[in-house]
């Protein structure tokens, strides 16, 4: 089909605005955090004075990082954990079992991901209140008095106590891209499977799993940067990394050091130190993931 | 929910079934119960006084308390932060709306050089962290004397929607058949008007899916509206909220929380109740396969 000369501008008129906003307020930033990074620069002083990689040996020494580094990946393991089996088992059970309610189900399961975290996070400070919260009336009711902590106010329970919030909130997400490529399996092979007397656990291994495995590998991904990025509001908001520092994060660190003491290049060099654990750890998750597309 | 399958092969088929669907049903009700009730708690404790609060937290509402509104709304200026909110939140949305379908669009269906990067510039954005730029972002608002305006606020939002919208567009323009578009450029129709009449109305599902997703991002956003805006005046409902909490802790008085809580959850309320199949469906339309 022959194109007129409007071809070329009409590509530009529609790309060009979008691309150089993003260029400016997205791309733009993002890279400057690597070279700010590199700089010793309080507030909003004139005056940045080049130091090579002295934020990252600072960094490394500071005991903090290490703490927050390890709550993000507590973040990332229980998070996995307790979400991916959730919505996994909900999904294969929306998917494969017919009942009449289950349109129901699917609606309130995801609708968590209609509120903010800020939402989430007060309502579950409520739960856990020591003097009225539900969790501790329902424990006494059930006998389990002796068990009975100030959840959020202990660092010992405090970060298990952030992750069920986290997962209240995003199971239902997860339920949904699941669900969503499960549809797409043809049910002849699950008819096969049973003639071959598979059961429910053996067709879930061997065809669901499978067949939406690059679902799940591009989810979790996805899940990865939500464990280091999405927390930060939760934090923020319920403990403020507290107590004495035992929920913080990398990422409520970085904002204490950009906007509390304006120490803006070594707040950026905790994004950069960020950044490189992401990547490594969605490259070492998507390399060694990866399986044999299936075509069906 | 693993261990009963033997169980069905042994004991056959029908009582098996009826047992394991019996307790998949149980768990699928508790968890609902779970989801649900923090919810309706926080409506019904918007109604109590404060008194009827303390007697118990957990009771139901002896009548419906509507000072809690009156005070949340004037009073805490709950009001003032939902109207900035819904300035902010539909301008965003309208301007990603334009934004992205047009760059989506163009992406999708035209062959032209560099065509491959400027698509993996936008999906590379989908695995950036959103508070990693954060202090770049805050100087360039700050140079371009941006900061503490809605204005800024608005072009960060918009920007930050682009990579997860352009990603969701370009699948949803590509399943639109050629015959479509052709047709409208023999009836003579410039590629502006293939596109706007023809391209942009047909494409509403994608519309819709992207819109809602982004409406629950920046309605719900603490981040940027914490550290973008520091005029009281300026602030979104979110960041408002959170400055009522603070000030609450030392008053005691939750009925006006609860009713500013509500308050942020009854628009996302209405619009999940009117789009949720579209929402379901946008999604289930191999936007996420990619």
């Amino acid at each position: 089909m022959k194109r007129e000369r409007g071809y070329k501008s009409f590509i530009a008129v529609n790309l060009l605005p979008t691309l150089i906003l993003y260029a400016v307020f997205y791309i733009y930033p993002f890279l400057k955090t690597f070279y700010v990074s590199l700089f010793s620069w309080r507030g909003l002083s004139k005056n940045m004075k080049f130091i090579g990689f002295a934020n990252f040996a600072k960094l490394f020494k500071d005991p903090i990082i290490w703490k927050a580094t390890k709550n993000n990946l507590f973040f990332l393991f229980w998070g996995t954990i307790v979400i991916f089996l959730f919505s996994l088992f909900f999904s294969t059970v929306m998917a494969r079992k017919k009942f009449k309610e289950m349109g129901f189900y699917r609606i309130v399961f995801f609708f968590p991901n209609m509120l903010s975290i800020i939402v989430v996070g007060l309502i579950w400070k409520f739960i856990y209140n020591p003097s009225f919260g539900i969790l501790n009336t329902v424990m006494e009711f059930l006998g389990l008095g002796k068990y009975i902590k100030v959840w959020l106010g202990d660092p010992s329970t405090v970060m298990g106590a952030l992750v069920v919030p986290q997962a209240w909130m995003y199971i239902g997400f997860y339920m949904l891209l699941f669900f969503a490529a499960m549809q797409n399996i043809p049910e002849e092979l699950y008819e096969s499977a049973k003639l071959d007397g598979a059961g429910e656990i053996r067709q879930l291994f061997s065809i669901t799993i499978p067949l939406i495995w690059e679902t799940m590998r591009t989810a979790f991904v996805f899940f990865v940067i939500n464990a280091f990025s999405k927390t930060f509001n939760l934090v923020f908001v319920v403990t403020r990394g507290g107590p004495s520092r035992s929920s913080e994060l990398l990422t409520t660190y970085l904002y204490q050091n950009a906007f509390q003491f304006s120490d803006f290049g070594y707040a950026t060099a905790i994004g950069v130190y960020l950044f490189v654990i992401l990547f490594v750890i969605s490259f070492i998750v998507l390399k060694f993931t990866k399986a044999e597309t299936y075509e069906y | 929910m693993s261990t009963k399958k033997p169980f069905i092969k042994r004991e056959g088929k029908r009582i098996g079934t009826t047992v394991s669907d019996l307790l998949i049903r149980i768990v699928l009700i508790a968890y609902s119960v779970i989801v649900v009730y923090p919810v309706l708690w926080t409506i019904f404790s918007s109604f109590k006084t404060n008194q009827e609060f303390y007697k118990s937290a957990w009771a139901l509402p002896q009548g419906i308390f509507f000072d809690n509104y009156r005070n949340a709304w004037e009073t805490a200026k709950i009001g003032t932060y939902f109207l900035n909110s819904v300035i902010v939140v539909a301008i965003t949305v309208v301007l990603t709306l334009i934004l992205c379908a047009t760059t989506a669009y163009v992406l999708a269906r035209f062959k032209f050089w560099g065509n491959n990067f400027v698509q993996t510039l936008y999906m590379s954005g989908l695995y950036v962290p959103t508070i990693l730029g954060i202090v770049p972002i805050f100087l360039l608002l700050v140079s371009l004397r941006m900061l503490d305006t809605w204005r800024g606020l608005i072009i960060i939002y918009t920007v930050f929607s682009l990579p997860f919208s352009v990603f969701v567009l370009i699948s949803f323009f590509k399943t639109i058949p050629n015959e479509l578009s052709d047709a409208a450029r023999i009836d003579g129709c410039s590629e502006y008007g293939t596109f706007w009449r023809i391209m942009f109305p047909i494409s509403k599902t994608g519309l819709i899916t992207v819109s809602i997703f982004n409406y629950i991002w920046v309605w719900n956003d603490y981040l940027f509206g914490m550290t973008f805006i520091t005029n009281d005046l300026k602030r979104t409902l979110p960041v408002g909220l959170v400055r009522l909490t603070e000030t609450l802790q030392f008053k005691t008085e939750w009925g006006s929380l609860f009713a500013g809580l509500v308050i942020i959850m009854l628009p996302s309320i209405i619009i999940y109740a009117l789009f949720q199949k579209q929402l379901t469906k946008g999604l289930t339309a191999g936007s996420i396969k990619g």
